[in-house]
């Protein structure tokens, strides 16, 4: 017999709660060590679950269990959800006269649920519509503020009456840029003269790093024959401008 | 089928509640001494074996009259028993530092025999335990752990073979010679 059929063996005769063994399970454990110490294990287990007996609880269980099963058949009993079936016959034998069925009941108790879902989700769109409203009303100020703000840019003076249409208002902005350009580039003209130093006297125009080189490619010791008239020709043009500025106000 | 039974089932369902108490005190014994082999712990046992009891109240209107009442309440058992053991191995157990770290000779020693099985009894898988402590505590043929557990025989010879054998090499690895 080899160690596995004794195993098989021995294991078959405890699942038949049988102690006693062959001749042959018993000659094959005196000679192997493992299989006697094996034997000799399953025997101490099966003496000692034979031992086992019924354990009570340490208080009263009988009385805890059928207080914890009436609690909870009576939450289910409350619930309405949850209502027997008798208790809903109950109720429709009595609704009856009042054209009021046990189906209606149902249904009514069914829809309870579902019109709270629907009155919640029409609050939920009141809400979302008053705040886009509201967003809408804030972008439309904002909006109009720009305009008006662009208004006054475009007229540097307090206009005594703002024009009402968008074609007025585009000419004053372009009178507006027109003027800005005009500006610029006289400004830009009388540097390149006062540069060029052809007609101012050469006392307005020397650098404060003064030196005997020459500025700009012009000596200052070049004869300049038309530097006196220089100033009134400079004066002449700044009224011009200033000229044709005041009447393109005015026209405005 | 006993008659009895079937009057005390009828007796419960109808609410009357010396029933009730009676059909609990007849069969807390049975239910209890399960679950604290089961479980390992008194507290634990006490709280399945309560909730044991009301599942077996809410189904007792599908208990076949035909089967015996016992076999039904311990199909009960050892289905909650498997699930509170299943949820206690999801939840965190807390680290016993002073058993990790203290020498040997200060570890605590089972008093007897019986817990020294116990103990080994606790370190099986839960299918091994449920028909090892099913065969023995209620000392119950492999053919009725089978139909308990709702398990092919084969299938119970198995487990109860290795829960067996498992036990006795945990015993022989802590030393212990059986006289």
């Amino acid at each position: 017999m080899t160690c596995f059929e004794f195993e098989e063996h021995i294991q078959t005769q405890f699942d038949l709660h049988v102690q006693c063994f062959s001749e042959e399970l018993s000659a094959h454990a005196s000679i192997c060590g493992s299989c006697h110490t094996l034997l000799k294990h399953l025997q101490f287990i099966d003496a000692v679950t034979a031992q086992w007996g019924e354990m009570e609880p340490s208080f009263d269980f009988s009385a805890e269990v059928i207080k914890a099963y009436n609690a909870s058949t009576d939450a289910e009993t409350t619930s309405p959800t949850t209502m027997p079936i008798q208790s809903m016959s109950a109720l429709n034998s009595v609704a009856t006269p009042f054209s009021v069925g046990l189906d209606a009941l149902q249904r009514r108790t069914a829809m309870g649920p579902a019109l709270a879902a629907l009155v919640a989700s029409a609050v939920a769109v009141c809400v979302m519509f008053a705040f886009g409203w509201r967003t809408s009303q804030s972008a439309q100020l904002a909006h109009q503020q720009s305009a008006n703000s662009n208004r006054v840019i475009a007229n540097q003076s307090p206009p005594t009456q703002l024009p009402t249409g968008s074609t007025e208002r585009q000419l004053d902005v372009l009178i507006h840029d027109a003027r800005e350009a005009y500006s610029a580039l006289a400004s830009q003209a009388l540097q390149h003269v006062s540069t060029a130093n052809f007609l101012l006297p050469p006392t307005e125009t020397t650098s404060p790093f003064r030196s005997n080189d020459t500025m700009n490619g012009f000596p200052d010791a070049l004869s300049r024959p038309l530097s006196p008239w220089g100033n009134e020709f400079r004066d002449a043009v700044d009224s011009l401008f200033d000229r044709i500025f005041t009447s393109q106000d005015s026209s405005t | 089928m006993d008659g009895s039974e079937v009057e005390l089932v009828q007796s419960c369902l109808n609410g009357n509640y010396a029933s009730q108490r009676k059909f609990v005190e007849l069969f807390q014994g049975l239910i209890f001494s399960i679950c604290v082999r089961m479980l390992g712990h008194r507290q634990d046992a006490e709280d399945v074996a309560q909730e044991v009891f009301l599942r077996a109240f809410r189904k007792l209107h599908q208990w076949d009259q035909v089967r015996p009442l016992r076999p039904w309440l311990l199909t009960i058992a050892a289905n909650r028993c498997r699930t509170h053991l299943e949820e206690r191995g999801r939840r965190p157990v807390p680290c016993d530092l002073d058993a990790d770290f203290l020498p040997e000779r200060h570890v605590s020693k089972p008093q007897d025999d019986a817990e020294e099985v116990q103990n080994a009894l606790l370190t099986l898988r839960h299918e091994y335990r449920q028909c090892f402590v099913l065969f023995y505590q209620q000392d119950l043929s492999v053919e009725e752990v089978a139909q308990i557990l709702e398990r092919p025989e084969g299938t119970i010879k198995i487990w109860l073979h290795r829960a067996r054998k498992e036990i006795a090499e945990r015993l022989q690895q802590r030393g212990f010679q059986p006289s």
